[in-house]
């Protein structure tokens, strides 16, 4: 996954996707400059685009709206991944392949879950092991066309039982935690005076800890991460036929 | 404009009607809920007990008490479900329509789905963890029943104006004010509240109940001591109020979140933009923190009375700043509308 031509410097062989865009943050939607260079590039290697989208305003819907017209003019077969119901809204009826974005896929991310998964009754255990959706979602995903789901491969493992009929693509190895509309960078913020909005599109990242959460965190933008390179047991033989490499993106900035 | 408070405690239901609440607002986790999910997994974005009602028999009761007040009482069933915790969320629905409850404030889509599908009459308010911040996520939800948007708490006076002109009129609007302001966007973080692992035993979410035993037994809790789990309940139980460390920097410290935050979160001066903008709820946060909600409505109340169709923004914000002043600091940090 890359948000700037910049980082397609990482791109190997062996993929056979791009995914462009940011999932996370609104501010760093890829500009049309940067979709023509991506275009271009993914036309000479004979690749796949998904365009990832975050949570949105009216207007940066708008904005969409004119990079997708834009894509969809040079490349069919394009997948859009929705973060926002209502990018559902406005582009239903559109010739792209509509896939479930991680931000509505309610997974339980909490690092801590794993050390405590073993004390937790059995439901919460079923809860946190499974993607919070249930069946009537599910139809509404179906009826919506959307067949494709994206997840983050968190430490307590994954139970995707009672899911059939979707195809899933795992993200590592960052597994999202939490995520802010406020800027994390700002030294007025960081004095604990104020919570301000974006002040600077290409924020460093840090990795930070706090021993009650037992495992690092990666801070890059307005999220939160924890690394996980395992991949789940049984991957092969799982429904998840996608892994998404999104640590170029995040190791980075 | 009318008042939207949360019921966090039984007994608290006479006071919060007298004080002023124009509707309650409630979650529920029962016994079975508790064994199922304990702190980990409930049916509403509040996992600890102190921040609900605990037995079917307090949501009938309190369910009686709002209707002889002419009070709507709300319950929220605003979590994002599996199969097995819809299905325990649509009993809950069940339990909540015998009892005289018929109004729900959600956030599932599928939850939203299944209950237009099953129950007829029942009135579906969209929680702010539905995280909708345009006009076409709002037609969706519309779309499948939903009469009521509570704006999520991120959300700019600037953003709340430019959404209301898009919205369909028949579409009524909520918006927040006092306590829990959060650095992170409520229905997309995945930090648990809950005190995850516990299985039942003395944990955070108790403190509240014997602060409510010595109340009521002894007579009084001491203020600095009350003040003092509060922050230790919010600063331990969320973990968005840890203090991380920056590797590799010797200075480097990252507070998210503080106690301060989530206790004196205000936004009271924004009610005139509201008025102007024609919200027509304020809804009072707080289910999560032990606060004394009979004071926020109180000074809710009398702000909104200030609202005559006459008054100036400037006179407004200088009198509602000095009703709240013994109550409430004045900080941007405090503020949920300090982005404009």
């Amino acid at each position: 996954m890359v948000s700037n031509p910049g980082e397609l410097k990482l791109w190997q062989p062996r993929y056979s996707r791009l995914y462009l865009g940011d999932e996370f943050c609104n501010w760093r939607m890829p500009s049309e400059a940067v979709l023509e260079e991506i275009l271009e590039f993914i036309r000479g290697k004979n690749l796949v685009l998904t365009i990832v989208t975050s949570f949105c305003n009216d207007s940066e819907i708008l904005n969409y709206n004119r990079l997708l017209e834009k894509a969809l003019k040079s490349h069919e077969n394009i997948e859009l991944v929705i973060n926002d119901w209502g990018m559902l809204e406005a582009f239903k009826g559109w010739p792209l392949k509509l896939v479930l974005g991680r931000l509505l896929v309610k997974q339980k991310r909490d690092p801590r879950i794993a050390a405590s998964i073993g004390s937790l009754p059995i439901g919460a255990k079923k809860r946190v092991k499974g993607i919070g959706l249930n069946k009537f979602l599910l139809d509404l995903l179906s009826k919506w066309n959307i067949k494709r789901i994206e997840l983050d491969n968190v430490l307590q493992g994954l139970d995707l039982s009672g899911l059939d009929g979707f195809n899933f693509s795992l993200h590592i190895p960052f597994v999202y935690v939490t995520l802010s509309r406020y800027c994390q960078y700002h030294t007025k913020r960081r004095a604990g005076l104020e919570f301000l909005p974006c002040i600077n599109k290409n924020c460093p990242s840090k990795e930070i800890f706090n021993k009650a959460i037992g495992t690092p965190v990666f801070m890059r933008g307005n999220a939160l991460f924890y690394r996980n390179y395992f991949l789940p047991e049984g991957i092969r033989d799982s429904k998840i036929d996608r892994i998404v490499y999104t640590g170029a993106d995040q190791e980075n900035g | 404009m009318k008042i939207a408070a949360p019921l966090n405690r039984f007994h608290e239901i006479e006071g919060l009607i007298k004080a002023g609440a124009d509707e309650l607002y409630c979650g529920l986790i029962d016994r079975t809920q508790w064994q199922a999910y304990a702190s980990s997994a409930c049916l509403n974005r509040r996992e600890n007990l102190f921040s609900n009602l605990n037995s079917q028999k307090e949501l009938k009761q309190a369910a009686r008490i709002t209707g002889e007040n002419g009070i709507p009482l709300i319950l929220a069933l605003n979590e994002f479900y599996n199969q097995d915790q819809l299905i325990s969320a649509l009993r809950q629905v069940e339990e909540a329509l015998s009892c005289g409850v018929d109004t729900f404030l959600v956030s599932d889509l599928g939850l939203i789905s299944a209950l237009r599908g099953k129950f007829k009459g029942i009135k579906l308010y969209l929680s702010s963890c539905a995280t909708v911040f345009n006009s076409q996520a709002i037609k969706l939800y519309a779309g499948l029943g939903v009469t009521r948007i509570v704006l999520h708490r991120h959300l700019s006076i600037k953003e709340i104006a430019s959404l209301k002109s898009l919205i369909p009129g028949g579409l009524a609007i909520e918006a927040f004010v006092l306590n829990e302001k959060c650095f992170n966007l409520d229905g997309f973080c995945s930090f648990q509240h809950g005190n995850t692992g516990n299985k039942g035993g003395l944990n955070f979410s108790q403190i509240p109940f014997l602060i409510w035993a010595a109340r009521k037994y002894v007579g009084f809790f001491p203020k600095n001591i009350l003040q003092f789990i509060n922050n230790y309940l919010v600063s331990k139980s969320h973990p968005c109020c840890y203090t991380f460390r920056e590797r590799g920097s010797s200075a480097g410290k990252i507070t998210f979140n503080t106690a301060d935050h989530f206790l004196y979160a205000c936004g009271l001066c924004n009610i005139y933009d509201f008025y102007k903008l024609g919200v027509s709820h304020i809804k009072i946060a707080g289910r999560s923190i032990l606060t004394d909600q009979i004071k926020n409505i109180r000074l809710v109340k009398e702000i909104t009375g200030l609202l005559d169709g006459q008054i100036q923004r400037e006179d407004f914000v200088k009198i509602a700043r000095n009703i709240a002043g013994s109550a409430k600091k004045c900080r941007p940090l405090h503020c949920f509308y300090s982005a404009g």
